[in-house]
C-alpha cells in the first residue's frame, strides 16, 4: 500500500515537472563586442503579448545616492514599478530626468525620504543630479519580467515559457545604433549571441575624483 | 500661543529640511619669526606675531534652498584676530534652473570668489591641505571678491559621453577698487585669514605712504570699497579631464579709475591680472597642483605702477588617515619702470616653502603640524631702517573640528 502510494507521489512529481519543462526553459543570450569580447552589464530584455500582459510582481526597487553616484548605475525594472530614491549622502542631491519614458525632478535633502517614483512606460530613463554634473544613472523599464543584466562572461540565462520573443538589448556605453537594436528569439530558440556592431565607450570613469566647490 | 509654536515648528521643521549647514572651528598654536606681522603694523608677512594661541578658522557654511532653481549660500566666520572679527565671507545666491540640453546655464548674485583657485576646496574656501594659503591665494583671500553677478555656461562631460567637461564664466561687478594696496605697499603674505564683508586690513605705516606731502594713504586697506562707481569684469574658462585633471585660466580687470580717491584718502587701483591653475590626480592618494599669475596695478597717475608674478607648486600624499603635503612657491612685486613716485619703493620678493602633516582621528576632528619657511626681500623696510632682507619661519599646530 504504501510502496503504491510512494510510486504514485512520484509519478506526480514527474508528470509535475515534465509539463513544467514542457512550457518553461531556461534561454540563454551571450552579448560580445565587434571584437568578440564579453560584454557585462548589457540589459536583455524579452517581451512577447503574454509576457507584456504579466503582472508586475516587483512592487518596489531601490535607486541609491552613494558617494556621489546612483547605486546600482543601471537599474532594471518591469514597468508600473515603484522606484524609490533615498538618499545615503550626508549631502544634497537634486536628480531629475528628461528622458521621454518618464520626466521627473526630486530634490533629494539630507535625511530626508522622499515618495517613490512609479514608472509606466517601457524604455531608458536617464538620470541626473543638478548639482553634481559627473552623476548619471540609468532606470531600465522593461515591458514584461523578464530581463537580466550580463554577468561578466557577457551572459545572461532567463527561464521563460517558450514562446516568440522580441529580445532587446541595451548597454549604458553602447553606441546609439546597437542600443536601438532588436532581435527575434522565436519558439524553442534557447540560446543566442549578439555581436555588437561598435565598441563599447571605454574609460569614461567618473566614479571617483575631484569635486567640485 | 499654540498657533505661533507650531508654525515655528513646522518652519524649524521646513528649515532643517531645506538648509543644510556645516561648520567648522580651528585653534592654532602658532610661533612665528622674523618682522612683526602685517597685521600688527610691522612689515612680516605672516599673520602672526611671536608666540600664541588663537582662534584661525571658526566658521558656518549654509546652503538654503529657496524653491524650484534658487538657492542661498552664506559662509559666516570669526577670527581672534584682525580689523573685523565677526563677518561673513561669502553670501550670494545662486540660480540654477534644470535644463534639458547638454549645455547647462547657471548664475549667482552677491559676494564670492570667482573660481580661480584649486588650492581653496575645502568648507569656507579653505585650503584643502594647509593651513596657510599659497601667496596667490593669500592675496585673493585678503584682497578680492565678487560683488555682483557672474553666469556660467557648462558642458557637462558625461551628458555628452565625453571625458571632457567644460565651464565659461563672466562677472561683472561693482566694489573691489581698493584691490592691489596691500600686494604693493606690502608685498605677498602668506596666511590663512580671509577679509570679512567690512573688513580693514593693516601694514607697516611706510613714510612715503602715509605722508601727506607724499602719498597721503593711510596705512590699512578697506579691500571691498567700491570708489569710482565703474563696474569691473572676469572671464575664466575650466576644463576637466574626467574628474582626474582641472585647469582654470581666469583674466580679471576690476577696470577702476586710478584717479578717484575717496574721504578716507582710498584710492582706487586698476589691477589686472591673468591666473592659471590645474590640479592632477595622479592616483587616488597623490596629488599635484599648480597656479600660475601675472597681472599689474596701477594707482593714481602712475603715483603708483606695479608688476607682479607668483606661482606656486604642490604635491600631496595620502595613506590610511596621514596626509603629507609639500609647496614651494616664489613671489615678485616689481616697481614698474614708469612709477611717477621714487619716494615709494613696491619692490617685493620671496620664495616658501611649506611642509604639512595632517592626521584625522576622525571625520570630526583633524590634528595638523606644519611649518612654513619664507625668505623674502621687501625694498621699502629700507624707508622704515629695517634690513630688506629677512627669513622667516612659521611653525603651526593645529586642532580642526568639524560639524
Amino acid at each position: 500500500m504504501e510502496k503504491t502510494m510512494r510510486t504514485s507521489l512520484v509519478m506526480m512529481g514527474m508528470l509535475i515537472f515534465g509539463s513544467m519543462t514542457a512550457i518553461a526553459e531556461t534561454v540563454t543570450i551571450s552579448v560580445v563586442d565587434s571584437n568578440g569580447k564579453p560584454v557585462e552589464g548589457a540589459v536583455v530584455a524579452l517581451s512577447s503579448a503574454a509576457a507584456n500582459a504579466l503582472p508586475n510582481e516587483q512592487k518596489q526597487a531601490i535607486m541609491d545616492q552613494v558617494d556621489k553616484q546612483f547605486t546600482p548605475h543601471v537599474l532594471v525594472v518591469q514597468k508600473n514599478t515603484e522606484v524609490a530614491f533615498p538618499n545615503s549622502d550626508s549631502i544634497r542631491h537634486h536628480v531629475y530626468s528628461f528622458s521621454p519614458a518618464k520626466s521627473f525632478e526630486l530634490k533629494l535633502y539630507k535625511d530626508f525620504e522622499a515618495e517613490p517614483i512609479s514608472f509606466e512606460e517601457a524604455g531608458v530613463v536617464e538620470i541626473g543630479c543638478n548639482i553634481h554634473d559627473w552623476m548619471v544613472g540609468y532606470i531600465y523599464v522593461a515591458d514584461s519580467p523578464y530581463f537580466a543584466k550580463t554577468s561578466t562572461d557577457g551572459i545572461v540565462a532567463l527561464d521563460v515559457p517558450n514562446d516568440d520573443y522580441e529580445l532587446s538589448f541595451w548597454h549604458p556605453a553602447a553606441s546609439f545604433e546597437d542600443n536601438q537594436r532588436t532581435f527575434t528569439l522565436s519558439k524553442n530558440e534557447t540560446s543566442m549571441t549578439i555581436t555588437l556592431v561598435d565598441e563599447l565607450v571605454e574609460g569614461l570613469d567618473f566614479s571617483t575624483g575631484f569635486e567640485e566647490y | 500661543m499654540r498657533k505661533f509654536i507650531s508654525l515655528a515648528a513646522i518652519l524649524l521643521l521646513s528649515t532643517s529640511a531645506i538648509a543644510e549647514v556645516k561648520g567648522l572651528i580651528r585653534l592654532n598654536g602658532v610661533n612665528a619669526t622674523g618682522p612683526d606681522s602685517y597685521q600688527d603694523d610691522g612689515t612680516g608677512l605672516f599673520r602672526y606675531t611671536d608666540s600664541d594661541l588663537v582662534l584661525s578658522q571658526a566658521l558656518l557654511s549654509a546652503d538654503f534652498d529657496l524653491g524650484a532653481d534658487f538657492s542661498f549660500h552664506g559662509v559666516a566666520n570669526a577670527y581672534s584676530d584682525g580689523e573685523q572679527q565677526l563677518g561673513f565671507t561669502q553670501a550670494y545666491f545662486k540660480y540654477q534652473p534644470l535644463m534639458a540640453g547638454k549645455t547647462k546655464v547657471s548664475a549667482k548674485a552677491g559676494f564670492f570668489y570667482p573660481a580661480l583657485s584649486v588650492e581653496n576646496t575645502d568648507i569656507g574656501w579653505l585650503s584643502s591641505h594647509y593651513l596657510t594659503n599659497s601667496a596667490i591665494n593669500s592675496w585673493i583671500g585678503e584682497e578680492l571678491r565678487t560683488a555682483g553677478l557672474e553666469i556660467t555656461i557648462k558642458r557637462p562631460g558625461r551628458q555628452r559621453r565625453s571625458p571632457w567637461s567644460w565651464q565659461f564664466h563672466a562677472a561683472g561687478f561693482k566694489g573691489n577698487d581698493t584691490l592691489g594696496a596691500l600686494l604693493t605697499w606690502r608685498g605677498f603674505a602668506l596666511h590663512d585669514r580671509q577679509s570679512l564683508n567690512n573688513d580693514e586690513v593693516n601694514f607697516a605705516p611706510f613714510p612715503a605712504v602715509v605722508d601727506p606731502n607724499i602719498l597721503n594713504s593711510p596705512s590699512w586697506n578697506q579691500p571691498f570699497h567700491e570708489v569710482d562707481k565703474r563696474w569691473g569684469f572676469y572671464l575664466g574658462v575650466q576644463a576637466n579631464y574626467l574628474r582626474k585633471f582641472d585647469v582654470r585660466y581666469y583674466y580679471y580687470d576690476n577696470n577702476a579709475d586710478p584717479n578717484v580717491v575717496n574721504r578716507e584718502r582710498l584710492y582706487s587701483w586698476h589691477t589686472k591680472f591673468h591666473s592659471v591653475a590645474a590640479r592632477y590626480m595622479i592616483d587616488k592618494d597623490l596629488e599635484l597642483s599648480m597656479q600660475l599669475m601675472h597681472g599689474d596695478t596701477i594707482m593714481g597717475y602712475k603715483l603708483v605702477y606695479a608688476d607682479y608674478s607668483a606661482g606656486f607648486i604642490s604635491l600631496t600624499k595620502k595613506w590610511q588617515d596621514h596626509k603629507v603635503s609639500a609647496r614651494i612657491e616664489r613671489f615678485v612685486v616689481s616697481e614698474d619702470k614708469y612709477d611717477m613716485t621714487p619716494e615709494d619703493i613696491n619692490s617685493s620678493r620671496g620664495s616658501a616653502f611649506t611642509l604639512n602633516w595632517t592626521y584625522a582621528f576622525s571625520d570630526n576632528l583633524e590634528l595638523a603640524l606644519e611649518g612654513t619657511v619664507n625668505k623674502n626681500q621687501v625694498d621699502n623696510r629700507l624707508t622704515i631702517g629695517e634690513e630688506v632682507e629677512s627669513t622667516d619661519t612659521l611653525t603651526q599646530v593645529a586642532a580642526t573640528y568639524r560639524f
